[in-house]
């Protein structure tokens, strides 16, 4: 492996890790690193068809509105370009609450940007693959 | 912008069919202070609101099953209760203007858009 393959699996790595480390914290609504995480101008459309900003979707973790019992995700692909990667993959989650009931499949894509030295999801769009009857909450 | 006080009261019905979307506004709404409640289509807005208080505002889907939005739309102005709430639109059919609304808000529906239209038409008397 040469120097710039070696870079980019390096680079590479650190995606995939950041990747989990953003999920982790989504599954734990774990406000303060999302905060760190997420641009302040993010940019979400999701499967409800509703595009929200960061604010909104911090307010709705800290007031419990937005809480998962369980959040997997695996990227299939992740395409560098130098400071902005574009990573795009599936996620299986199942949410507390009114559609506790489901697991959902989707499929997302993630636009991470460097701002001074720190990678941050700047956009994300989920699609709907479909939905599964889950194991009732206990 | 209003605060949580100046909403609390203030009820809107979110007639919506998937789910995914009509939860998700409806919590959002409560989240801001708003008294929420959701409707699968238009039959089922009907039934709700033959036997609640009038709402302040409804929140209005076009394409659904059993009674879509333009049926709903229709069977609103028969009713004197409810002909003068205001309705706000959300759809993906950007080309469609056969039905009258107060607003019409284009899927896919940005949240911060949605606030602030819904504050507009939920304003305390005497607040600007």
């Amino acid at each position: 492996m040469n120097a710039i393959e070696e870079r980019r699996a390096q680079e590479q790595k650190e995606i995939e890790a950041l990747e989990q480390r953003e999920a982790h914290a989504v599954l734990n609504a774990d406000v303060s690193t999302l905060q760190t995480l997420w641009a302040d101008d993010l940019i979400v459309n999701s499967t409800a068809n509703l595009i929200a900003g960061k604010s909104i979707l911090l307010e709705m973790m800290k007031d419990g509105r937005l809480k998962l019992r369980t959040y997997e995700r695996r990227p299939v692909r992740i395409v560098i370009f130098d400071d902005l990667v574009v990573t795009t993959g599936n996620e299986i989650s199942q949410l507390i609450g009114r559609t506790a009931e489901f697991k959902t499949f989707v499929s997302y894509l993630n636009v991470w940007s460097k701002r001074n030295g720190n990678w941050q999801l700047i956009a994300r769009h989920v699609g709907a693959i479909e939905k599964a009857k889950a194991e009732p909450l206990r | 912008m209003h605060s949580d006080e100046d909403r609390e009261g203030f009820r809107i019905l979110v007639v919506e069919d998937e789910e995914d979307a009509r939860d998700a506004m409806v919590a959002i709404l409560e989240m801001k202070g708003y008294r929420a409640a959701p409707a699968g289509n238009g039959r089922e807005a009907l039934d709700y609101l033959s036997r609640t208080e009038t709402p302040d505002l409804i929140i209005l889907d076009l394409c659904m099953p059993v009674m879509d939005g333009w049926q709903f739309l229709r069977e609103r102005v028969k009713d004197p209760r409810l002909a003068g709430v205001p309705v706000v639109v959300i759809s993906a059919l950007s080309d469609r203007d056969d039905f009258e609304a107060n607003e019409i808000i284009i899927k896919p529906v940005d949240v911060d858009h949605l606030l602030a239209t819904v504050s507009h038409y939920c304003k305390q008397e005497g607040t600007a």
